[in-house]
């Protein structure tokens, strides 16, 4: 009996358990994480960021310095769970798609945080870039870094 | 050239909400169709595995190596199970090689190639050869009924079925208890259909099926804060197994009181 229990109930019992937990605290994270990310975001002394690789020539040329901004988050089992499910038919991976968006607009603020301290009005040449940092080994843990650099433009004062 | 960000709208990259009809229709939809293809998969297997022939679970078994034995105790219970096999119409193809440890556990199982292995804590347990004449029987009728087989192959394709599926993920997990759950259904199904030729073999063996069900009124006794559903267990439960035996015994006849001969215990 005792041999049932622990190799039936107990991984059913610990799923159940991870899953629920993962659940809530994955809710509970992602609402408060964008509550954060849209109010900085729309805060209007925000450093700009651009796309474009230049910014239209001036005189005298402003100084120009490297700036990142990098995330790691990590997923919880309940995302885990939905996405292990999607992958059998295919389709959008929603869970993932927002621990994605949520370490993305983080990355750019980070960046942004940064440049803004070194004085700085605008970035240009914003790129990102996304690397999981489990690797290809199924049993890691899920978790990825999201790093997002560019270059800051800060003007002569 | 004036620059400025302007706030993108939300729920363009993420559905908010998205995931909740994912969750429900997978969920549902995915367990029920794997539910099913598993039912289906299992009946075919099952049904294909008592076609296997008898020499290749020989064959088997014999690459095991194990040990030839030769006590008095061995040769005592291998006695029982060929008259009781007689007794109950064995198949001539199938042959039966008794096993015999000394171990305290009360239990005894057949398994692959006719082999079945009875522990010490089973003849001591009980009192009368009947009863344990009758767990032999038992025994016997899996063999009979070729489950040891029917368990292997299902176990195998639920596994790879699972593995298929699934792969690594945690899910292989939480299908593999579904799935435990679903062959744990037809080892019970198994029991009863065995328990039914084990009465038949002893009646012809005996005249009479006093003393069936001894071992079951003493584990009975024994566990009585059994705490484990019959769902979730190989066998179904004690109450239930007497009460069968009861019936079983009364609709087709069997003369339920008679003489108890003891158990030869040797040393």
């Amino acid at each position: 009996m005792e041999i049932f229990l622990a190799q039936f109930i107990g991984p059913l019992v610990i799923a159940l358990v991870l899953l629920t937990v993962g659940f809530f605290s994955g809710r509970y994270l992602e609402k408060k994480h964008y509550t954060s990310i849209i109010a900085r975001e729309t805060s209007p002394d925000q450093v700009m960021v651009f796309a474009e690789r230049l910014p239209p020539p001036v005189l005298p040329a402003p100084v120009t310095q490297l700036v990142s901004g990098s995330v790691v988050i990590s997923s919880d089992y309940f995302k885990r769970f939905i996405a292990g499910l999607r992958m059998l038919i295919g389709g959008r991976l929603n869970t993932y798609e927002s621990l994605l968006d949520r370490a993305r607009r983080e990355a750019i603020l980070r960046m942004r945080e940064e440049a803004k301290a070194l004085g700085a009005t605008q970035i240009f040449n914003v790129k990102l870039e996304t690397m999981s940092i489990g690797g290809r080994n199924p049993n890691s843990v899920s978790c990825l870094e999201v790093l997002a650099y560019g270059t800051a433009i800060i003007p002569h004062s | 050239m004036r620059y400025e960000n302007r706030q993108p709208p939300e729920g363009i990259n993420v559905v908010e909400h998205g995931w909740v009809r994912d969750f429900i229709l997978l969920v549902i939809g995915f367990f029920a169709g794997l539910a099913l293809l598993c039912w289906l998969l299992l009946q075919l297997v099952a049904w294909t595995a008592k076609w296997t022939p008898f020499s290749w679970e020989q064959a088997l078994t014999n690459s095991w190596a194990l040990e030839e034995q030769s006590s008095e105790q061995q040769g005592y219970l291998q006695q029982l199970a060929d008259q009781l096999a007689h007794a109950g119409g064995l198949s001539p193809e199938l042959a039966l090689q008794v096993r015999y440890s000394e171990d305290d556990t009360i239990n005894a199982f057949a398994t692959l190639g006719g082999n079945m292995m009875i522990f010490e804590g089973l003849v001591d347990a009980v009192d009368s050869e009947q009863g344990l004449a009758f767990v032999i029987a038992h025994e016997i009728a899996h063999i009979q009924h070729r489950h040891p087989v029917q368990a292997v192959a299902r176990g195998l394709s639920m596994s790879l079925l699972s593995a298929m599926i699934f792969g690594q993920t945690d899910l292989a997990q939480l299908a593999g208890v579904g799935g435990s759950l679903a062959l744990l259904n037809y080892s019970r199904q198994q029991e009863n259909e065995a328990d039914r030729w084990a009465l038949q073999a002893l009646h012809n063996h005996y005249g009479h099926v006093a003393g069936a069900d001894e071992l079951f009124r003493k584990l009975k006794e024994e566990h009585d804060d059994l705490v484990l559903p019959e769902w979730m267990s190989t066998h179904p439960d004690l109450d239930a197994r007497i009460a069968n035996l009861e019936k079983i015994a009364r609709d087709n006849g069997y003369e339920m009181d008679g003489e108890l001969l003891p158990v030869i215990r040797g040393r």
